[in-house]
């Protein structure tokens, strides 16, 4: 999934961001509204997790003006104030949730991950497909109830195709999805990090799960086709 | 508590009192002038009565003293009714005349003998009544038969070497007299009575009026409390006298207003600073628990670190409780709320920290339900916290007592208590002040003696009573009162004793 972080406070910038990373988010970060802005409108993001009190633009004009230019992505306010009417402001003011410092980084990530199963239409944080068991608030996965062995990356990965259960991902949309910066990747890095995770997931004499559709992209499927036809 | 003295009273009383006793001195002065006046004139019509008299006497050539008097000329001194009476007395006191009205009485001897020392006294008349007696001494005219050279006959003038002197003594009953002093004395006590009366009900009106402004200000100022500090004590219709008091107030309120908003400020705006360093380092410290290759020794630093920044978080958190709380204008929302379920519950959550210290947790009251107008949450946070109080200081294995009892006179009252040892009386003025502790090192970093400031605060807020006790044999009580006003209803049920 990936993220916009829009903090001020460096030291804060600087922890979330590698905490979420090592949690397996591609984030990317701006240190005022302005420049906040600027990335929610050039890009696409699963959560932005925006401050308040924020220099050049505060963080309720960011957001009130990302609604009115019809951005739908989930927002997370992370602030000090703490007042209901604060909290209230807001909500109205279009923010999905509202998180009171100083905070549980335990508690961000449940909130980014309950926002990101909204966003894809999923109440619950486990999504079954196949012999796969995605727990996506524990960031553990399991085939046939043992758990695999992922890194924060490819769990991303396994992670998106599932929220994309049944349906066809391109390269490009998992660039955006997993990537800071698509632009400084190489050009089989996603094939790769496919192969990678098939070699993890994968069940011997077992069609693949995760199907290639060629010239389309891939698909996470548990009615996967036989071998022959995934080849790209 | 001893009344204090009034001012208005005192002021009443003093004025009424000299305006008796000025009324009381005038109308005796006045009395004292008007007998004068009128004694003199009494005495004054006796002088005239007695020259008339003298004026009937004259020495003949033979030395005899012929008296012109009748009866019908002066009736009065023959009237046998309220007579009057004269004398015409020698020199050495022979009686030369006396008044028909006299019959066969005389004067005393006395009486005679003040007529020549006294000149005027007051002396019971022959008839018995109450007289005044006036005598002059006078020389009666000489009879001189002498013709001037035209031939006619010359005045008789007195010789003072044939004329001798004589006492003419008048004396009539003073009734009439005595009657117009008592007519003066009875107006004169009315009149200082009714100035007695009508004078006091003025004052009382007059200071009642004019100390109005003077008690306005007693009220206003004793209406003022910690939410009306902006209240203004200076207007423009106030006295002058009272102007630079009513001035001063409105500075010291001013400056205690900005004071106390100041603090407030201060206070919350020290926690909410306080916030976003807390949030870098716990998220920082969180990542690095997490995610940071790092051996044992820093895994529990790391640990360390973490628990003094929850505790921070936990002191600036109450510290803004504090502040906020401590804003009485800002009343929260009031509903009905069952004091013994928020009890229970609150117990429930320290039941597992009672259980380890082995404590004997026992309930009294006398009704299963108790509703009072309260706010839930702020309420769960001062039962929340005396509850909290009683099982962390109680000693092991000693007995908590929580009480929850319904008067309908009285109200809903709850009280825990619980053995301290360490508690002195002293200490229960101090308890409720901010980051007290018993402990001076400050060694129990768990606890910022915040609790009972905010629980204190809280309780103002919620219009309820909050109180301290310790007894004698070192049982602390901490009780939470209810106003009647506040009961929601009653279910009434006798429990007895009931062990939690």
């Amino acid at each position: 999934m990936k993220l916009l972080l829009i903090e001020d406070s460096r030291r804060l910038r600087d922890s979330l961001m590698t905490g979420l990373k090592r949690c397996g988010y591609a984030v990317l970060a701006a240190a005022d509204g302005e420049e906040g802005l600027r990335l929610a409108r050039m890009g696409q993001y699963d959560v932005i997790i925006l401050d308040l009190m924020l220099p050049k633009i505060d963080g309720l004009t960011v957001l009130r003006q990302l609604r009115a230019e019809g951005c739908e992505t989930n927002v997370l306010i992370l602030s000090a104030r703490d007042a209901v009417e604060s909290r209230v402001e807001g909500l109205r003011s279009g923010a999905d949730d509202y998180l009171i410092k100083p905070f549980s980084f335990d508690e961000l990530v449940a909130r980014i991950q309950a926002l990101a199963r909204r966003r894809f239409g999923k109440r619950s944080p486990v999504i079954e497909v196949g012999y796969l068991r995605i727990d996506t608030s524990a960031r553990i996965a399991y085939a046939d109830g043992v758990p695999l062995d992922l890194t924060a990356r490819e769990f991303a990965l396994l992670e998106f195709l599932a929220f994309h259960k049944n349906r066809i991902v391109s390269r490009q949309d998992i660039e955006e999805a997993l990537y800071e910066d698509r632009f400084a990747l190489t050009s089989n890095a996603v094939e790769s990090a496919v192969c990678l995770l098939r070699k993890k997931i994968d069940r011997p004499n077992h069609p693949s799960l995760i199907q290639t559709r060629r010239g389309l992209g891939y698909m996470l499927t548990d009615a996967p086709e036989p071998e022959g036809e995934k080849a790209e | 508590m001893k009344k204090r003295p009034s001012l208005q009273n005192r002021l009443i009383v003093s004025a009424i009192l000299t305006v008796i006793a000025l009324g009381a001195i005038s109308s005796y002065v006045t009395y004292q002038v008007v007998k004068y006046r009128l004694t003199r004139a009494f005495d004054d019509t006796l002088e005239s009565k007695a020259r008339a008299l003298l004026s009937l006497t004259k020495f003949e050539k033979d030395g005899n003293l012929e008296f012109e008097f009748t009866s019908d000329s002066m009736p009065e001194f023959a009237s046998p009714r309220s007579p009057e009476y004269f004398l015409l007395l020698a020199s050495d006191g022979t009686i030369l005349a006396k008044s028909p009205s006299f019959g066969h009485a005389n004067f005393t001897e006395t009486a005679l003998r003040r007529v020549t020392s006294e000149g005027v006294f007051d002396h019971i008349l022959p008839d018995g009544r109450m007289g005044r007696v006036l005598a002059i001494r006078g020389f009666p005219v000489v009879e001189k038969d002498s013709e001037n050279e035209d031939g006619s006959s010359s005045t008789p003038r007195p010789a003072s070497a044939l004329s001798r002197p004589i006492w003419v003594v008048v004396a009539r009953e003073r009734t009439s007299l005595d009657r117009a002093l008592r007519h003066v004395a009875v107006a004169l006590a009315f009149g200082t009575l009714f100035l007695g009366f009508a004078g006091t009900a003025v004052l009382i009106l007059v200071m009642r009026h004019g100390l109005n402004p003077l008690r306005k200000l007693a009220t206003d100022v004793e209406n003022v409390d910690i939410t009306s500090l902006e209240t203004r004590f200076s207007t423009p219709s106030l006295p002058r006298e009272l102007a630079p008091i009513a001035e001063r107030l409105d500075e010291l309120f001013s400056r205690l207003r900005k004071a106390i908003a100041r603090e407030r400020r201060y206070t919350s705006d020290v926690a909410h600073e306080l916030r976003t360093p807390l949030s870098e380092i716990s998220i920082a410290l969180e990542i690095a628990e997490k995610f940071a290759d790092v051996g044992e020794e820093a895994r529990t630093a790391i640990k360390q670190a973490l628990e003094a920044t929850a505790e921070c978080r936990t002191l600036t958190e109450t510290l803004l409780d504090v502040a906020r709380h401590g804003d009485n204008a800002r009343k929260p929302p009031m509903a009905p709320v069952d004091v013994v379920r928020v009890a229970e519950e609150e117990y429930r959550r320290l039941r597992d920290q009672a259980s380890a210290k082995k404590l004997h947790v026992l309930q009294r009251g006398d009704t299963e339900r108790a509703l009072v107008l309260s706010n839930e949450h702020l309420l769960r946070a001062i039962i929340r916290n005396l509850f909290g109080n009683a099982v962390e200081y109680a000693p092991e294995e000693s007995e908590v007592v929580i009480e929850i009892r319904h008067d309908p006179a009285k109200g809903v009252g709850l009280s825990i208590s619980n053995i301290a040892k360490d508690l002195v009386a002293a200490d229960l003025e101090s308890m409720t002040e901010p980051f007290w502790r018993k402990d001076a090192a400050r060694t129990d970093r768990q606890h910022s003696g915040l609790g009972l400031t905010l629980a204190k605060s809280i309780a103002k807020l919620l219009d309820l009573e909050l109180s301290l006790n310790l007894s004698a044999d070192h049982i602390f009580t901490a009780a939470l009162q209810w106003p009647a006003t506040q009961n929601v209803e009653r279910n009434a049920a006798h429990l007895g004793e009931e062990a939690w």
